[in-house]
């Protein structure tokens, strides 16, 4: 018989509960990616159940609603009354929906009636504990009352720290609820928030239509956010390559403070275009609410130029002869063509070890300063870039790579400092390009240094560069 | 709704523009609601990044009516930019058509002056636009060709039709003037748009003069007698003449209509000295011509013409495209509109909880207590009372009001020291039961609260904290035991 379903069923709600302080909110902030989730190793910093709804911009559909919750303080007691209401097993729901009405509003039991509220009105329960800490019989009464509810129910494990009692968790936790997982409400990598999306669905299957388009939809937003983050980064290197500084002198100047003066306003505005690439990247992910002034990752916050980023950050002398020989190559090949293979392809042999040469000894070299005769109403100009160092758009590359990869990874939970390990960085871990990677690269950076802005063949290099991109940060 | 029209025209440039001007004006609440109606407006995502910035800019235009109106006026003046350039060129191409070809009978119409004004000077002027459709890179590096490049774009008769446009009315000129304002304002971003937009217009007037002429010649040929000849002081045989002639016409050699005989070429020379009163005859033979001018002025002058304007209308309208991606703001609007495709953060406001700090709580010692109540099954100390009391956990209530009767008994009242699991925060439950404690054992015994286990300095300073909200003078906390 085929099943006949409503056009918009009831957007499941999940209410997380649970024992004050075990991450409950820190669960709802990551899954909502809400910062204004308030986390705190204060108990009781939740005090009222606030909804967030996961609705869809296209059509103002609600696929699903997570509750924050406050936590049990007197489960005992509550408990208590509720044996004394109760007639039957079969009444048991009721003794918790009259419980919630006749303590709202009064301030004995006021959390119980926030976080019973909900499972009354039909969210089903997504009951949170640490799995660092030792299961205890204090948590048997919560448990219980959660079990008279008569909703559909599933635990997460929450190792807040270390998930040393995670088994005897698991044990205590099967006698109550059906699904039992382990995630870490802080740092639960996008993967792990989405299978927990599908286990909610296990819950219920009428449900399940509505979680996997939520899952679907995330997925495709997940994708268009590396794609977009992609393109910011492909523009950063597109205009960082390009970006020249130009000052006008008197005849009679002299042209060395304006040098310094020119030499270090170009610098501030290649940083300037780092740090905005970074922020909009940061607003891809919602995570604009980031100190914006510096990402607090300690070894992004070092100075764009310090020779200790280009240590970290730069490529290695061998890769750069790589480099150098496509780049040289290109513009070898470009004299080829212009004189219609006459020069039987000797440009290209000659620009690859030419460029191959100017890599390899010119690496550590910055762009420079350069006096150029103007010869207009007796003026004289100051041109400083673009940048021709062949290691500078990969260091802005692989810099802003792994800033995305770690704002990507952040959820909404973490309050804390952005960490990276340094050694993991001189590991060579996080900035490994292969050698076709490095080819590709180079040659297009090549390619758009000889475009202007705005142009349609600079755009589709950005096009063809943010590929490139978004092929090194997808995981 | 469906997207616009597939080519993006520099109205919708100068549109976008004032629309992100707008936009980034807004209060951030107001921008929510106006992208919170362009998703509403647009269930289905565009084709791609370009096919959403006109459908929002088109939406903007919508909602506001000063943009709105705006953008109106711009496609309007676009229109009759394009119009004039093609009036223009029309207007000027039968005016010379009229001249080169005037013809009253007294002397022939010379096919070398037709030939030099309809072949020869479009194709020298065609040169002379393949110049300044250099890449600007290119230009420069060749030696005085940017200067050239740059003069000839200067000298684009798109800029005459600009000039043309100031004879409009106000509203017009304001319109005209805010879309070169908004292309003004990004100059270097928008020079390729610059470029290839003056060098349509120019293309466009070329080909409507040569189309122009071309027609008025065909006219005249129909509608009156027309007779052709060739003259010049030089020294050039027919033969030779013949030959330029037969070369001119390869390409539309398979039709001998269009193609002068030598006979014709030897009968049509001639000289304004020698009058030689000629036949009916002789004047249909020299009508002969036409075939040829026709052929001559569509082959070298008309066609080319069209595959330029072709080639300069596709550059515009890629650089319009690459100027509408790249426009300052843009990236940020669709980044903004893509984010917005779902929404998982709470509508309503976290509210704060309130806790109303007590006295202080003092440190102290547990050496000295008379009881030891274990809340919870919390770890036990090795030493200490052999017959620890227990309470709270898998316990009921009625077993925790056992427990505080069997101290109620004791005289002296005691003093208690209450061991809780150190990792599990204080809760309601414990601060009630510690209440009631101290209405068994009355004022000035005091109460010791042991948090033990495995915690952090965190978790034992919310005890402290949480305890101090009691306000019970003879209620202390155990310090923290160091790791």
């Amino acid at each position: 018989m085929p099943q006949v379903t409503p056009p918009h069923p009831p957007a499941p709600a999940f209410a997380v509960v649970g024992h004050p302080n075990k991450g409950k909110s820190s669960l709802v902030a990551t899954l909502a990616r809400d910062d204004s989730v308030r986390i705190s190793p204060e108990p009781g910093t939740t005090v009222k159940a606030r909804h967030f709804p996961m609705r869809l911009e296209r059509d103002g559909r609600t696929l699903y609603t997570l509750i924050d919750t406050p936590g049990f303080q007197r489960a005992r007691a509550a408990l208590d009354w509720m044996r004394e209401h109760e007639t039957d097993a079969a009444s048991r729901p009721a003794a918790v929906a009259r419980f919630v009405r006749e303590h709202r509003g009064t301030d004995r039991f006021t959390d119980e009636c926030e976080l019973l509220g909900p499972l009354v009105e039909g969210a089903a329960i997504l009951y949170v504990v640490d799995g660092a800490h030792p299961y205890g019989p204090e948590y048997d009464a919560e448990m219980e009352v959660l079990r008279w509810t008569g909703r559909p129910s599933m635990a997460v494990i929450n190792p807040i720290g270390a998930a040393t009692y995670a088994d005897s968790w698991r044990d205590a936790l099967g006698q109550f609820f059906k699904v039992v997982r382990v995630v870490d409400a802080v740092h639960a990598p996008f993967e792990q928030q989405i299978n927990l999306l599908r286990a909610f669905a296990q819950l219920d299957e009428a449900w399940r239509p509505m979680l996997e388009e939520a899952v679907a939809a995330l997925l495709e937003e997940r994708s268009h956010k590396q794609r977009a983050a992609a393109k910011v980064i492909a523009e950063l290197l597109a205009d960082a390559v390009t970006w020249q500084e130009v000052q006008d002198i008197d005849q009679e100047a002299d042209p060395e403070p304006h040098k310094v003066k020119l030499r270090e306003r170009y610098r501030g505005h290649l940083r300037q275009m780092e740090r905005e690439a970074r922020e909009a990247v940061q607003e891809l992910y919602q995570h604009d609410k980031l100190d914006r002034h510096e990402p607090d990752i300690e070894v992004l916050s070092d100075d764009l130029f310090s020779s200790q980023t280009w240590r970290l950050f730069g490529l290695k002398k061998r890769d750069l002869l790589a480099i150098g020989v496509a780049g040289g190559a290109l513009m070898g090949g470009a004299i080829d063509a212009a004189m219609l293979g006459a020069s039987f392809l000797t440009g290209t042999a000659i620009g690859a070890v030419a460029g191959g040469a100017a890599a390899y000894f010119g690496s550590d070299k910055l762009a420079d300063v350069k006096l150029v005769m103007y010869g207009h109403l007796g003026r004289r100009e100051l041109k400083i870039g673009p940048m021709r160092n062949v290691q500078f758009p990969f260091v802005l590359l692989n810099r802003a790579a792994l800033h995305q990869r770690v704002i990507a990874a952040r959820t909404h939970a973490q309050r804390d400092r952005l960490e990276l390990g340094r050694a993991a960085l001189e590991a060579g871990e996080l900035n490994a390009l292969t050698t076709e990677q490095r080819r590709a690269f180079g040659r297009l950076f090549a390619k758009v240094q000889k475009t202007t802005p705005g142009s349609p063949a600079r755009l589709a290099l950005v096009a063809e560069l943010a590929e490139q991109v978004e092929a090194i940060i997808v995981p | 709704m469906p997207d616009a029209a597939p080519t993006p025209t520099l109205a919708d440039l100068g549109l976008l523009v004032a629309a992100i001007d707008h936009d980034q004006q807004r209060p951030v609440a107001q921008r929510e609601l106006d992208d919170k109606a362009f998703h509403a407006a647009n269930p289905t995502p565009a084709a791609d990044d370009l096919a959403t910035l006109r459908r929002w800019a088109a939406h903007r235009a919508g909602a506001h009516h000063a943009l709105g109106e705006l953008a109106r006026r711009a496609a309007a003046a676009e229109a009759l930019m394009r119009v004039l350039s093609l009036a223009l060129g029309l207007a000027v191409g039968v005016l010379l058509a009229l001249g080169v070809f005037y013809y009253d009978g007294s002397a022939r119409i010379n096919v070398l002056a037709v030939l030099a004004v309809f072949v020869f000077l479009p194709l020298a002027l065609l040169l002379l636009v393949g110049v300044a459709m250099l890449p600007m890179r290119v230009a420069e590096a060749l030696p005085g060709v940017g200067p050239l490049a740059e003069l000839l774009r200067g000298l684009s008769v798109g800029r005459v039709v600009r000039g043309v446009m100031h004879l409009l009315p106000q509203s017009w000129r304001d319109s005209l003037a805010w879309s070169r304002g908004a292309a003004g304002k990004h100059a270097q971003l928008y020079a390729e748009v610059e470029k290839w937009s003056l060098l349509t217009a120019s293309q466009a007037f070329a080909s409507a003069l040569s189309f122009a002429a071309i027609i008025t010649l065909l006219l005249l040929v129909v509608f009156s007698d027309l007779a052709f000849g060739w003259s010049t002081t030089l020294d050039i045989s027919p033969a030779r003449f013949h030959e330029l002639t037969q070369g001119l016409a390869l390409p539309w050699s398979w039709t001998a209509r269009a193609t002068p005989s030598l006979e014709l070429v030897e009968s049509s020379r001639y000289f304004r000295l020698a009058t030689n009163e000629a036949t009916p005859e002789d004047a249909r033979a020299l009508g002969g011509w036409w075939g040829f001018v026709v052929m001559s002025m569509v082959v070298y002058g008309l066609l080319p013409r069209l595959v330029v304007w072709y080639i300069c209308h596709a550059r515009q309208r890629a650089a319009i495209r690459a100027a509408l991606l790249t426009t300052p703001g843009a990236p940020a609007v669709l980044r903004r509109l893509s984010r917005a495709a779902i929404h998982t953060a709470s509508p309503e406001a976290e509210l704060g909880a309130h806790d109303t700090p007590g006295a202080e709580l003092s440190r102290s010692s547990i050496a000295d207590a008379d009881a030891v109540i274990i809340w919870a099954d919390a770890p036990r100390p090795s030493s200490g009372s052999p017959h620890p009391l227990a309470a709270g956990g898998s316990r009921t209530i009625a077993e925790d009001r056992a427990v505080l009767a069997s101290l109620g008994q004791r005289d002296p009242r005691p003093s208690v020291a209450l061991y809780v699991k150190a990792w599990e925060p204080p809760m309601l439950e414990l601060l009630d039961f510690l209440r009631d404690l101290r209405q068994t054992i009355g004022q000035g015994a005091a109460i010791t609260v042991v948090p033990t286990g495995d915690a952090s300095a965190e978790q034992h300073n919310a005890w402290h904290r949480k305890l101090t909200t009691l306000s019970d003078p003879w209620l202390s906390v155990a310090a923290r035991a160091e790791p």
